[in-house]
Parts: C-alpha cells; sequence; structure tokens
C-alpha cells in the first residue's frame, strides 16, 4: 500500500505555472475551465466519500486520467497504454515506461460536511523484451475510510453521562500485479497479469465519558483490530485493431477470495469474501482525423461477497458503462494537446444504509503530449475532472474528483 | 492506495457504528479486592514540621508544649578597651542576663483574648528533639529514656507572660542572670533547654521561633554591654494525648505522620452472586483491562478522634504503590496512582456528618491487570505490577492533625467504583 497525504494544494502550483506559461489558442476557454475547477476543489480531497462505509467500501478502480476524462471503463481506448484493467494494451509499449497518477477529490453530502483525500489509484512500469511486455502495477480497489462520532447520553446507575463514541475505519484494499503482454500479427494483442490483494483494514471504536461527571482520570475505551488483505486475481484480455479507424477490446478478470487476517493480536480467525467475476469491453472509433469517441462497459457478479456479508448487503450484478469523445486536433506550444469529454456510470458493489448505490459523473480532460515516437507516447501529462454525485436511496453525496497522470518512456 | 485523512468521511449517526458497546457502573466491596490492611504510624518526626505549638486543655484534654535548644554562647565577644580604637575578644565576658523572645504564629492561630505562656528550664537531662514524645525524652531503638515527669520532665521556671495577639506578635520572658551563666558554661546544648507551654485552657497557639538574647558585661571595658542573640539549634513539641493508629480506620497525616496500607488483588472475573454481578449485563463476565474506563478509591471520612486533632488547614493524600512489599512500612514508593494528590478541605473530619471522597486510579487498576494490547504494535513483555498501595499524606508531616476515613470491615468502609465498557469487539464487516 502506498500512502500519501498530498493536499490538492500541493497540487495547483503545478498546474498554474503549466498554465501560465502556455499559449492558449481555440482551446483556451476549456483550459480555463479545466483549471477553475481544480482551483475550486477545497484543501484535502479524495475518493473520500461516506459510502466508503458500505460492505468493503468504496469500489475505486485503478484508472487514470486519460480513461477518467473519456468516462472509460478502462478497456479499449487507442494506442498504448497501462491499464490493470486491460491487460492486452501494454503490448504496444516497445520503450520502457512509467506511470503514475495522482487523484485528489471531495465528496459533499446534501448538506452536510465535506470529506476529502488524496489517492495514488494506479502506478505502473512496464519493460519491452522482445515482442513481449512485462508489466508490473500498484492500482486501488477499495477505499475504506471513514468514521462515525456521535455523542450519547449513557445511564450509569441512575446517573446521566456525556459520552462521545468514534468509530474509525482506516485503510484500503489495493492490488499488485504482474503482468506480460503480446502482439499477435499487426491486428490483435493479448495480455495477462497476475497479482494479489494487498493492504491492510484497521478498525477502531473509542468511547470517551465526560470527565467532568465521571472523575478524572476517565480513560478512553479503546477496541480495534487491524486485518491483512491477501487473494489471488487473474485478468486476461485481448486488443483486436481490424482497421485503422477501430479499436475493440475486452478482458475477463477472475479473482479469488478476497481474505483479511486479522494481525497479532487482534482476535478472531480470518474471514473471506469472494470477489467478483468482472468481464469489461470497449473500443473506440475514429470519426474524423482527429476526433475519436470511446465507449465501454463491465458487469461484475458480487452476489458470492453479498452472501458473505449476510445479504442485503450487495448487488448481484454490478455494471459499468461510460464514453467519451476525444479531439486531438489542439496544440500547447507546438505540440499536441488532446481534449476530452466523457461521461460515466457504475453501479457500486456494496449498499449503503440498505440501499443499493450508483455512481455516475460527468468529465473532462486535457492533455500534453510533450514528446512522442511514431507508435507511443514518450512523455505526456493528462489531466481529468469529474463532477459526480453518488446516490442510494434518499442518501446522495455530489463529488469533484481531479486525476493527473504523467507518463515517461525511453530507452 | 494511498489515502490522506485530514477529511475523513465521518457521519454524526450512532446507528452506523458496527460496535454494540454498553458502558456500566459496579461497585466492588473492600472485602472483594482488598487484602492485608494495615495501618502504621511514626513517619517522621514532629520536629521536621518546622511549626511549634503549645496548648493547655485545648478541645478536651489536648496538651501541647514546645521544647528548645538555645545555641551555645560565644567563646568570646568583641570590645573596645578604653581609649582605643579597635576591638579585642573578651572571653571573660559576665552574662548579666537576657530575654527569651517567643515569636507567635499570628496567622494561622490566633486566640481572641491574651493568654499567658510560660517558660522553664528544663532539667531532664538527655532528651532527643526527633524522637522526644510527652511521655519519652527519647524513643529510639534500644534506647528508651521516660521523662521523670510525662510533658518535659521537671523544670526551673524561668517566668511567664501574657500575649495579647491584637498587641504584638513577641513574647518576652526575662531570664536572670544566673540562668544565663549556666547556660554560658553548659558545654551541651541540651542543658540550655528551654520548655514553653500555654497556662490558659481552651487555645491551641503556634510559635514560629524561641531565641535568648543575652547582655554580656565585658571584662576588658565594664562599661560595656553587649547584647547578643543566640537562636535555637533545634526545636520540637510535645503532646497529649497520642492517638496513634487503629486497625480500623483509615489516619492519613499527623506528626509523626499515619500511613494506611493494603493490597489490591483484583478478582479475575465476575461470578454469579457477586455483588459486582447485580449490575452487568452478563454474568460470569472476565474483568480484564480494557475494559475498565475508570476506577476510583471510595472512601467515607469520619470524624477525628480526639477532636483536637481535627485538621484546622487543607489535608492531601496521596496514593502509591509500595515497591517492595515485603519491606512495609518502610517500603519505597512509586509514583502516585491519581492525576493530583486528593485534597480535604478543613471541616471534612469535623464532628458532623461523613463525606464520600474517591480516589481516582483508573492506570494503577488497568495496569495490575495487565499489558495494553496494541495490534498496531510490537508484543510487548508482561512484569508483575506493584499491587500494595500506601495512603499518606504526600507532605510528611504537614501538621500534627490528621484525617480518618472508615477503616475496612467498619459501616462505611472503602470500596473500588469501576466502570467498565463491554462489547463484542470490532470485528470485520
Amino acid at each position: 500500500m502506498i500512502t500519501a497525504c498530498l493536499k490538492p494544494r500541493g497540487l495547483k502550483p503545478g498546474v498554474r505555472a503549466w498554465s501560465s506559461g502556455a499559449h492558449v489558442r481555440s482551446f483556451g476557454a476549456l483550459v480555463l475551465i479545466l483549471l477553475a475547477g481544480s482551483l475550486l476543489l477545497p484543501a484535502g480531497a479524495g475518493a473520500q466519500s461516506l459510502m466508503n462505509a458500505g460492505g468493503l467500501g468504496l469500489l475505486n478502480d485503478p484508472l487514470d486520467a486519460r480513461s477518467r476524462a473519456l468516462g472509460s471503463v478502462g478497456i479499449g481506448l487507442e494506442g498504448w497504454y497501462m491499464l490493470a484493467t486491460d491487460p492486452s494494451a501494454a503490448a504496444g509499449l516497445n520503450l520502457p515506461s512509467v506511470t503514475g497518477t495522482f487523484q485528489p477529490s471531495t465528496s459533499r453530502v446534501d448538506g452536510g460536511a465535506r470529506a476529502g483525500g488524496t489517492r495514488f489509484p494506479t502506478l505502473g512500469v512496464s519493460y519491452p523484451f522482445g515482442r513481449h511486455v512485462f508489466v508490473l502495477q500498484f492500482g486501488s480497489f477499495l477505499d475504506q475510510e471513514w468514521e462515525v462520532r456521535t455523542e450519547r447520553t449513557l445511564n450509569l446507575s441512575g446517573q446521566e453521562v456525556e459520552a462521545v463514541d468514534q468509530f474509525e475505519s482506516v485503510g484500503g484494499i489495493g492490488q499488485a500485479r504482474l503482468g506480460w503482454a503480446t502482439r499477435v500479427g499487426e491486428d490483435l494483442a493479448v495480455g495477462l497479469n497476475v497479482g494479489s490483494y494487498t493492504g491492510a483494514m484497521e478498525r477502531r471504536f473509542v468511547r470517551q465519558l465526560d470527565p467532568g461527571t465521571v472523575g478524572a482520570g476517565v480513560e478512553p475505551f479503546l477496541n480495534q483490530g487491524r486485518w491483512r488483505a491477501s487473494g489471488l486475481t487473474v485478468a486476461a484480455g485481448a486488443t483486436w485493431q481490424p482497421s485503422a479507424l477501430v479499436r475493440v477490446a475486452a478482458s475477463v478478470e477472475q479473482a479469488g477470495d478476497l481474505t483479511l487476517d486479522p494481525v497479532t493480536p487482534t482476535p478472531g480467525p480470518e474471514k473471506s469474501y469472494p470477489m467478483p467475476l468482472t468481464l469489461r469491453a470497449g473500443g473506440t472509433v475514429t470519426l474524423a482525423s482527429d476526433l475519436r469517441l470511446s465507449t465501454g462497459f463491465a458487469r461484475a457478479d458480487w452476489s458470492g461477497v453479498d452472501e458473505a456479508l449476510g445479504g442485503d448487503a450487495a448487488r448481484d450484478v454490478a455494471w459499468g458503462y461510460g464514453g467519451g469523445v476525444e479531439w486531438v486536433g489542439s496544440t500547447i506550444l507546438g505540440r499536441t494537446a488532446p481534449i476530452r469529454l466523457g461521461y460515466r456510470h457504475q453501479d457500486l458493489p456494496f449498499h449503503f444504509q440498505g440501499e443499493p448505490a450508483t455512481e455516475s459523473a460527468f468529465s473532462a480532460g486535457l492533455s500534453v503530449n510533450l514528446a512522442d515516437t511514431e507508435t507511443m507516447p514518450v512523455a505526456r501529462i493528462e489531466y481529468s475532472l469529474e463532477r459526480g454525485t453518488r446516490d442510494a436511496g434518499v442518501f446522495s453525496e455530489e463529488y469533484w474528483r481531479s486525476t493527473l497522470s504523467i507518463r515517461l518512456a525511453g530507452g | 492506495m494511498g489515502a490522506c485523512t485530514d477529511q475523513v468521511p465521518t457521519f454524526d449517526d450512532g446507528a452506523a457504528i458496527p460496535v454494540d458497546a454498553e458502558t456500566v457502573e459496579v461497585l466492588i466491596p473492600f472485602s472483594e479486592f482488598g487484602r492485608d490492611f494495615q495501618a502504621f504510624g511514626g513517619f517522621a518526626s514532629q520536629a521536621d514540621l518546622g511549626r511549634l505549638f503549645v496548648a493547655h486543655e485545648y478541645r478536651g484534654d489536648f496538651d501541647a508544649r514546645t521544647l528548645v535548644r538555645i545555641g551555645a554562647f560565644p567563646v568570646s565577644i568583641s570590645v573596645f578597651p578604653e581609649g582605643e580604637s579597635s576591638t579585642v575578644p573578651d572571653s571573660a565576658y559576665v552574662p548579666l542576663g537576657g530575654n527569651l523572645v517567643i515569636r507567635m504564629d499570628t496567622t494561622r492561630l490566633v486566640p481572641d483574648e491574651a493568654v499567658e505562656l510560660a517558660a522553664g528550664q528544663m532539667e531532664a537531662g538527655e532528651w532527643d528533639i526527633r524522637t522526644a514524645k510527652w511521655n519519652l525524652a527519647v524513643d529510639t531503638l534500644g534506647g528508651v529514656v521516660q521523662w521523670d515527669e510525662p510533658g518535659g520532665g521537671p523544670t526551673r521556671s524561668l517566668g511567664s507572660a501574657m500575649w495579647d495577639p491584637q498587641e504584638a506578635d513577641t513574647l518576652v520572658i526575662p531570664v536572670d542572670s544566673a540562668t544565663a551563666n549556666q547556660w554560658r558554661d553548659a558545654d551541651e546544648s541540651v542543658d540550655r533547654s528551654v520548655r514553653v507551654e500555654s497556662r490558659s485552657p481552651g487555645h491551641l497557639l503556634g510559635i514560629n521561633s524561641v531565641e535568648f538574647r543575652g547582655h554580656f558585661q565585658s571584662s576588658v571595658n565594664p562599661d560595656t554591654v553587649v547584647t547578643v542573640v543566640r537562636g535555637s539549634v533545634g526545636t520540637t513539641f510535645i503532646y497529649t494525648p497520642e492517638p496513634g493508629v487503629t486497625q480500623e480506620e483509615i489516619r492519613i497525616g499527623g506528626a509523626p505522620a499515619r500511613r494506611a496500607y493494603f493490597r489490591v488483588e483484583l478478582p479475575d472475573r465476575f461470578e454469579e452472586g457477586s455483588a459486582a454481578c447485580e449490575l452487568l449485563p452478563t454474568c460470569p463476565m472476565e474483568l480484564t483491562r480494557d475494559r475498565v474506563v475508570y476506577a476510583g478509591l471510595v472512601m467515607q471520612t469520619r470524624p477525628v478522634e480526639p477532636p483536637a486533632f481535627e485538621p484546622l488547614d487543607t489535608l492531601r493524600m496521596d496514593v502509591r504503590p509500595a515497591l517492595a512489599a515485603d519491606r512495609i512500612p518502610r517500603s519505597p514508593l512509586g509514583t502516585s496512582v491519581q492525576p493530583t494528590p486528593r485534597t480535604f478541605p478543613p471541616g471534612v473530619f469535623a464532628e458532623e456528618g461523613s463525606t464520600r471522597v474517591e480516589v481516582p486510579m483508573t492506570r494503577y487498576i488497568q495496569d495490575l491487570l495487565g499489558r495494553p494490547e496494541d495490534p498496531l504494535g510490537p508484543g510487548q513483555e508482561d512484569e508483575e505490577r506493584p499491587s500494595t498501595v500506601a495512603l499518606f499524606s504526600p507532605a510528611e508531616p504537614s501538621g500534627f492533625q490528621f484525617g480518618s476515613l472508615f477503616g475496612p470491615g467498619t459501616e462505611k468502609e472503602p470500596f473500588l467504583r469501576l466502570i467498565l465498557t463491554i462489547t463484542d469487539g470490532v470485528e470485520l464487516p
């Protein structure tokens, strides 16, 4: 697990500097909109959501900024890239490359408090060897950071005592994957990755009684536990490019049980949760020389984990779909600077307060291709900004999520 | 992957907490947790107090007397021979007499009328400043010596004087030349011992200091009289009656000071039928460290007997573990089990009523139940905690008065108040 505590304001100066040095042209207005959106993000952000409290946490796919901007489910985008959800997409990375994604975001419940934090949803390294490309990736999976803080009045032998109860869930589940991809002929690429769940879940309950009523020296009650995540996951996929204008891809991911082992001295046995079989498919169509349309969908069967959670805690099947357009005709200082717009809808696997939950967002993004070879980017900065909602019954929260990815390649 | 925690999503709905916690108060009688109660006296000496007292029939039959040893006279005095401008030592000076100057405590103990004090030259011979008591001149191991008469032995009167607190803070009693000469010739300070006593019944008086102001005539220049001040080289006070200690009572403070010791032996679990079980949600139930969020030793004050020993000032009480139980009452003590010493304001030990006092000792009780378990940290080796505690005044002595609390086996014996929080633990979803 990689933990960071970077506030969005740490990001903004870099974004502003990038902006101030740019001679904006026809897309200037959009750039300003994107930057303004970024600046509006409050300090401290996150894929943080109250829905982190549902089931095993909030699903946070390991996507980069381009995928987010295009509303993608993480498959079938144009070009070659590293995404754990699209194992064959790395087959064309014929230079060693690294990619990292930084994702601050914030959410606000209707009329409620704001929450935020920062994620690194995906980090990857690829290395080509002959026709083969090997990939090491770390990605996000489930966010579990949330807490409850409430005041109670207890009755102790007839005396009313004020108390503050606090429950904290800390940590999250990630994935580490080792992948392989290769091109089969000119039109087809295949890929495979195997991985393991990583990370840990910490849960803590604290009750503090009012010392003014009970007496000096009252100590907080503390119960806590820590569980380490493990479990195997395997994904395979293929990308087919039947023509220069069309690209389609599909993948299937079979995960074993997610096992949470108590870390000594946390009592109790380990617990296992069946993870879903996930199918993803998507594609990109070139509509014009500088305009592309991408779309895709994902289907995951979570019925097994629902049973493990006692029923009525998770969906049987969670669908996700989305799409977007990418205009690659714009430039900055002579460099290609694609602009993207997208929309995505995702069924969240875990119910929240007994209600099925969904997440949907409109997105926009901008990229600067600092250096490209004929077939792949060498240095690229990508940025996306999403404005979305998460709903579960009457509960609704809005969120802003910005994502910044950097891709570097060289030999 | 990683996450900041500066703005964690936070609910305020307690129903979202996936932990069922119950907090209860449990009262454990002394008989279920206290063992080997012992009361002791004799800690420190009234000579360490730094304050002196005299009393006559105060609040009944309480008498107190102050004993003072005057410092040695100078070997010589410096005088100017007639017609000369430089001094010479004069070791053949002649004491003409002097005054015993007694400075009274006018801040704490002020009588509402004039009182009579008397001073006398003690004729007892050997007596020990640190161990002298009303009946004993010396009270050391293997060397007990009784006064010829209780209360400091026989004296030769030096005189008496009335002290009116409205007029002065000092009392002066003349000392004749015979006594002054005797003091000059005395080799030991014990032979310059003075006893000060009160002759006015019903008053407790404080004395800050006693000194002798001697008038010495020069043998070199007989016209010269030099006044020399000799302070005390040792002071104490003795009193009667001496209440001592009882095993049914917790007495704190006094001079010499009193302490109470007992061993804390907590039950491993609350069994059905125990008093505590009636207050618990389930029984039997293990008593574990993590469940104890508060522990307090609850006691009831009782009137001090004899009433002359009722504290007139704030009395403090501390509770500390005895680090070497086999060396009680001389065991070294550990750090206090409570955040700050418990204070008793004047009046709680008066004749009327009884006051409940509680000494918080949560950390100590938790430590007796085991070391904390930190699931996020490395394992820690267990070590035995001293289970015997001492109840005492942190300043020994702080006054001859003491505090009194009901002891074990009495109608208002101490009990342990525990507040427990009970859960089934934090579990996975």
